[in-house]
Order: C-alpha cells, then sequence, then structure tokens
C-alpha cells in the first residue's frame, strides 16, 4: 500500500467542515477561559485568603493532571450527580475549565506589569474599584498578555482533538470515521495534520506580530 | 452519589500496573526527548544552512500538530513501512519526538540566556566552541533550563495520558477500563488524578532539588552584579584575577 496523496484531497472538504467545529470549540473554550480567569483574578485581587489558596488549589490541579482526565472526569462525573450534558457540552466545560487555570497565570503576569502608578492615580483621581478595574486596569492588563493569550488559545486547538475521546465529531473524529470507512489512515491523518499546522502556525506567527506591535508602542 | 472506596480496593493491582506504565512512558521518554532535543538545538544553533533549515522545519512541524495526531500518525505509519511494533514504543517514540522539539526550543533558549560576552570571552582566551560551550555556557544555562525543563516534563507526563487511545494500558486507559467494569467513575478518577498529581508535584520536587545543587555559579554570580562590567564572569574566576 503506497502512500496515495489522491486520497488526502478527497478527504479535505469533510475535514474542513470537522475543522470549523473544532474552531468553535477552540473560540468558546477560549471565551469562557478568559472570562472565567478575569473572575478569578478579580477575586485574586482582593487579596482574601482562603479564596487564594482555593485558587491555587484549582491552578495547581488542573496543571497537574492530564487534560484528558479532567476530560473524563466532566463527562462521566457530571451524569451522576444529575447533570447529563450533551458531549460537545461536556468537552467545552472541560476545555474552559483547564484553560481558565494557564489564563489566571498569564493575568497574573500581565496584572503585575501594570505599573502600581495606574492603581494610584485612579485612586487618587477618586475613581471606584468598578471603573478603575473596567477602564484603567483590565484594558492595560489585556494588551501586555494579547501574545501570551494567543499561545494560549494555539494550546487550546492543539487540545480539541481529545474531545473525539468523549465521541464529539470534531476534526479528529470525523478522520476517524473516514479512515474507518476507507482504510486510509495515513493520508486522512496527513490531512489533519496539514490543517492543524495551518492554523496554529498562523496564531504563533500572529502572537510574534502582535509582540513586537507592543514593543514599538512601548519604546 | 457515594464515595464507595472498595472499587479502588478491589482494582488496586490495575491501577498500580498502569501507574508504572505511565512512569515507564515518561521516564524513557524523556531520556531520549532530552538527548534528541539537545542534538536539535545544537543543529538550529549551527552556521550550517542546511542543518538549520531541518532543525527549524523539524521543531516548527511538531509543536504546530496536536500530539494526538502525531500519536495517531505514527501508530498507523509504521505498519505502513512494514514496522510492528506494540502500542507502548509507539507511544515511547512519539512522547520523544514531540519531547525533543521543546526540548530543542528550551535548550536554545538556555544557551541564548547566557550573556553573549561569556562565549566570545571563551574563545577570546582560545577555547575551541566545543571547549567554550562545555565549560562555559553549559555550566551557567541551568538556571534558565531547568525550570522551562521542568514544565516540559510535567506536560510529557500529562500528554502520556493520551497514549490510551491506541491502547497502551497505562493509568488513564487502566481508570477507563475500571469506570467500563464497575460505572463507578468518581472513585476511580479521583485516585488516579491524585496519582497524576503526586506524580507532577514529586517532578517538579526533584527539579528544585536539582537546580540547587546545578546553581553554584548563579548564586555566587548575583552578589557581585552591581555596577561591575565584569560581573556576568562567575566570581570564583574573577577572583583569581587582580
Amino acid at each position: 500500500m503506497n502512500f496515495d496523496i489522491s486520497y488526502t484531497w478527497q478527504a479535505m472538504p469533510r475535514l474542513l467542515e470537522g475543522a470549523v467545529l473544532t474552531l468553535q470549540i477552540s473560540i468558546s473554550a477560549l471565551f469562557f477561559s478568559v472570562l472565567l480567569a478575569t473572575t478569578l483574578t478579580l477575586i485574586r485581587a482582593t487579596g482574601f485568603r482562603p479564596s487564594l489558596v482555593a485558587i491555587d488549589i484549582y491552578i495547581s490541579y488542573i496543571r497537574g493532571t492530564p487534560l484528558l482526565v479532567q476530560l473524563l472526569i466532566v463527562f462521566y462525573v457530571l451524569p451522576t450527580i444529575g447533570l447529563d450534558l450533551p458531549p460537545l457540552a461536556a468537552g467545552i466545560i472541560a476545555l474552559s475549565l483547564s484553560s481558565a487555570a494557564f489564563s489566571t497565570e498569564i493575568m497574573r503576569g500581565g496584572l503585575a506589569a501594570v505599573p502600581n502608578g495606574q492603581f494610584e492615580a485612579a485612586r487618587s483621581l477618586g475613581l471606584g474599584p468598578g471603573t478603575m478595574w473596567l477602564r484603567i486596569i483590565l484594558p492595560q492588563m489585556f494588551n501586555l498578555i494579547m501574545p501570551p493569550l494567543v499561545n494560549e488559545f494555539t494550546l487550546v486547538i492543539k487540545s480539541t482533538p481529545l474531545v473525539s475521546v468523549i465521541t464529539v465529531v470534531e476534526l479528529m473524529r470525523m478522520a476517524q470515521q473516514m479512515y474507518n470507512a476507507n482504510f486510509r489512515p495515513v493520508e486522512i491523518l496527513f490531512g489533519v495534520a496539514i490543517i492543524f499546522f495551518a492554523i496554529n502556525f498562523t496564531l504563533t506567527r500572529l502572537a510574534g506580530l502582535i509582540e513586537r506591535r507592543n514593543a514599538l508602542k512601548l519604546a | 452519589m457515594t464515595f464507595d472506596i472498595s472499587v479502588i480496593y478491589q482494582y488496586w493491582p490495575l491501577i498500580l500496573k498502569g501507574f508504572g506504565v505511565t512512569i515507564a512512558l515518561f521516564l524513557l521518554s524523556l531520556v531520549w526527548s532530552l538527548a534528541l532535543g539537545f542534538v536539535i538545538a545544537m543543529a538550529r544553533q549551527s552556521r550550517i544552512g542546511i542543518l538549520v533549515w531541518v532543525a527549524v522545519s523539524y521543531i516548527e512541524i511538531v509543536r504546530n500538530i496536536p500530539f494526538m495526531i502525531q500519536l495517531f500518525l505514527l501508530f498507523f505509519v509504521l505498519p505502513f513501512y512494514g514496522l510492528h511494533m506494540s502500542a507502548f514504543v509507539v507511544g515511547v517514540i512519539a512522547l520523544t519526538i514531540y519531547g525533543s522539539a521543546y526540548f530543542a526550543e528550551i535548550v536554545r533558549g538556555a544557551i541564548l540566556s547566557v550573556p553573549k560576552g561569556q562565549l566570545e570571552s571563551a574563545r577570546a582566551v582560545g577555547m575551541s566552541y566545543r571547549q567554550a560551550m562545555r565549560k562555559v555556557i553549559f555550566p551557567q544555562m541551568w538556571g534558565y533550563f531547568i525550570p522551562a525543563a521542568t514544565n516540559q516534563a510535567v506536560m510529557q507526563v500529562k500528554e502520556s495520558s493520551i497514549t490510551s487511545a491506541i491502547t497502551v494500558t497505562e493509568m488513564t486507559m487502566a481508570a477507563q477500563i475500571i469506570q467500563g467494569d464497575t460505572f463507578s467513575p468518581i472513585e476511580v478518577f479521583a485516585v488516579i488524578s491524585v496519582l497524576y498529581w503526586l506524580l507532577s508535584a514529586g517532578i517538579s520536587r526533584s527539579a528544585k532539588w536539582s537546580e540547587r545543587r546545578l546553581q553554584p555559579y548563579a548564586q555566587r554570580r548575583h552578589p557581585r552584579r552591581v555596577a561591575d562590567p565584569g560581573s556576568s564572569l562567575p566570581a570564583y574566576e574573577r577572583s583569581t584575577i587582580p
């Protein structure tokens, strides 16, 4: 059996269909991840001890266990406590919870890079905490963390094939279904690899571009 | 929802065996990917155009494609060329390839983290490139290398769970088997995630320990850094210079 590239091209249209779902999953996961991470960052900023400890344990747990295990926990354990979720929702929840831990760490770095004078100036102008965070601190923080956040996005995209394990028909599962039908796994997976490479390579370049632009702005 | 510990008791041998396979996957792939990563980093740093090009493409390709895709590709490609291997061996090879690309970047970053003047002065006092690397650059790069490499080592433990998808019976696979038998996912996944967690924590802990042992250079260097242009030299060397 020889490598026959025509199988790759044949598979492309349907693979791209799967890629759309992969991107949708990644974008939703990143959205919820940033939302949760921002909340955790704000809670952290209050300095309330028990919440600090809880957030640290959460981050340490997520960083210390495989995403696949977290995914299976969400998929198997939530139904036993009465939450029957479709696989797609379980996948997005697991990816968001996992990515949120990393995003929170990114935001910790970003927040530390916002000069202290910004807090002091906001307070001395009499701005309330809501206005200060929403209009002064967070915009600057997000500007600073754009490059690592784009990198985090590529990490989320790279972890989406895992949701194929819990039967979500995204790019990977689509490919599996196709090669189970025509027994051409190498050609089809090659196509999957090309698609992932194209997406991630573009995004990492984008992150580099933003980083350079930010550096110019600061100079 | 009840927490029935007897499930764990009953299936403990299977979990333990899975844990052993996870550790074996991790250790084997760690050693090989460190070695391979080192070689790729050297190729990347060399001045031979074709070597640099090969190293850069290797790194970019591996880092931009999800591990699971690489794993499945390898799983299907090897038999394609008549190489029939057990799933475990395929898992080790895939983890090695995956890890080596990241380790190559870490080694490169570590080499670049040492001030440029170090290599230049080593060359200026007549050391060969090799000598300069071995005696001047490598001893100073651990401060950057160890934290980054630890991260990657922990990543590798976590990625090893994906090999369950190609039927390697490591810990995650063991958990899935038990969950299929008993329908009690909570206990099983709680236990294996704690085991993973301990493994990751253990790796970080031993890395901190080795950092203390490998860092005498950096620690002795810092106090002397104040407004002294020669301070990037290790203090013990500088003390011999009048």
